[in-house]
């Protein structure tokens, strides 16, 4: 019976992409990409990636297929402080997704899997919109769930940790003028369940001592001022994230489209952050488009956040654990600036079946005022694909 | 983001037809995410932040 009920709804997807297909010549999009990104802190991730979608032109329907590798390398200045030598791991994410669009209104529907050897991600989702005023103001609502089990190398898969994340997005396009579109969009996110770092264990000081740890302090620093017990890290299981994203998009002359991201974002553990993307894309020919980019982000600490945890003393002479340590510098004050330069090129000439060659390279900086360890890091993005369309 | 909510509170008057919209059919006014999946992990990764993204995202995988 279960068995019935997933094959019904299966048979009229495909019958109905078959029959669509067999009325409307069918547009093919692929394309191929590797990235590279390398940092400071000894971390090297290459991530090859290919895609292919299909539909009809008139996008009433489409089915795309996404995959991507990260093949990671790492001896991060934490790993090594705990002894451990440097290593290298694959992730695997696959994707599909579908679409559907009559009279104005599209359905999309999401799946993506993604695996290493001590991480399992499952998320689904959905997403509604509809074309209202002649296309001029366009709302749009999204629902996803996503199942996470959460182990480390060498813990038996039944002792895994489970986080469960549900997220709703929603929002709207705006046609602001015949140059100008724009969009705004909010996110809710609840998280609940194993939300830690299983890998970071965490140094702690005596009481008064944290202070007198700097900043940036090095690994034999913290080593000869921290006590032997080192628990591992800890973090509240709920989280509830808050973002509201604001885009525009403008046509300055003949040649030049600007573009604008900014995000605010604010959460159940305290933290706040500001992300701004800036972006100015020229046709430098009739084939060629160049973007140089600039992207900053600044955020507060997380409420728990300390750069040096102290033992909590007690009335009886013995000391305590915070409840709530993290290693984690992402949790902490920082600032990152990123700038970077993009090419897309067409290969093809007009009139003929289009083929694309892009690039991108960008560098960023972050600053961390407040970590154990270091104070900021370096890292290079590169990235470089081909991509296609057939109708 | 005052500068967005004042060209949407614009846009409520105004009305563009499709014949209209030659500036708005180019390729590079989409507003979709711009950056690929291997960037937007980077970000991910990098930033305390999460949201604003086109879809539904999936877990960091990054323990």
């Amino acid at each position: 019976m279960r068995l019935q009920l997933i094959r019904a709804p299966l048979l009229g997807v495909a019958l109905l992409l078959c029959g669509s297909a067999q009325a409307e010549p069918v547009r093919v999009e692929g394309d191929a990409q590797v990235a590279v990104y390398t940092d400071t802190d000894h971390v090297t991730v290459s991530s090859p990636s290919a895609s292919i979608t299909v539909g009809d032109r008139d996008s009433r329907w489409s089915v795309g297929a996404h995959y991507l590798l990260d093949a990671v390398s790492a001896a991060s200045v934490d790993i090594v402080s705990t002894a451990s030598s440097r290593w290298s791991e694959y992730r695997h994410v696959g994707a599909l997704d579908l679409s559907f669009k009559k009279r104005g209104v599209q359905l999309g529907l999401s799946g993506s899997v993604s695996s290493e050897p001590d991480y399992l991600s499952l998320t689904a989702g959905a997403t509604l919109s509809i074309e209202l005023l002649d296309k001029n103001f366009v709302p749009f609502i999204g629902l996803s769930y996503g199942h996470d089990d959460v182990g480390r190398t060498g813990l038996a898969r039944s002792r895994w940790e489970l986080l469960q994340r549900g997220q709703l997005q929603a929002g709207a396009t705006f046609v602001v003028n015949r140059s100008v579109i724009a969009s705004l969009q909010l996110d809710v996110g609840l998280e609940r369940g194993y939300l830690a770092k299983p890998y970071r264990y965490i140094p702690l000081f005596a009481p008064g001592v944290g202070a007198s740890v700097p900043a940036g302090a090095s690994p034999a620093q913290v080593n000869e001022l921290r006590l032997d017990e080192r628990p591992l890290d800890r973090v509240p299981e709920a989280r509830d994230r808050y973002a509201l994203t604001g885009r525009i998009a403008a046509r300055v002359g003949r040649r030049t489209t600007l573009r604008f991201d900014e995000r605010v974002y604010t959460d159940s553990w305290r933290l706040w952050a500001s992300t701004t993307d800036a972006r100015v894309l020229v046709d430098a020919s009739e084939r060629v488009i160049v973007w140089p980019q600039l992207r900053y982000h600044g955020q507060g600490a997380a409420s728990f956040w300390r750069r040096a945890y102290e033992v909590i003393p007690l009335e009886d002479g013995t000391t305590s654990v915070p409840t709530y340590r993290t290693g984690d510098r992402e949790l902490s004050r920082l600032h990152t600036i990123t700038a970077g330069l993009g090419v897309k090129a067409r290969l093809t000439r007009a009139g003929r079946p289009p083929v694309f060659f892009s690039f991108l390279v960008s560098g960023a900086y972050t600053l961390y005022p407040d970590a154990l360890y270091i104070t900021h890091r370096w890292s290079l993005f590169s990235s470089m694909g081909f991509s296609f369309v057939r109708e | 983001m005052a500068l967005l909510a004042v060209l949407v509170s614009a846009s409520s008057c105004m009305r563009v037809r499709p014949y209209q919209r030659e500036r708005l059919a180019h390729p590079t006014m989409s507003l979709s995410e711009i950056a690929g999946p291997a960037e937007q992990h980077v970000h991910a990764v990098h930033e305390g932040a999460t949201g604003g993204g086109s879809g539904a995202e999936g877990g960091c995988g990054c323990n």
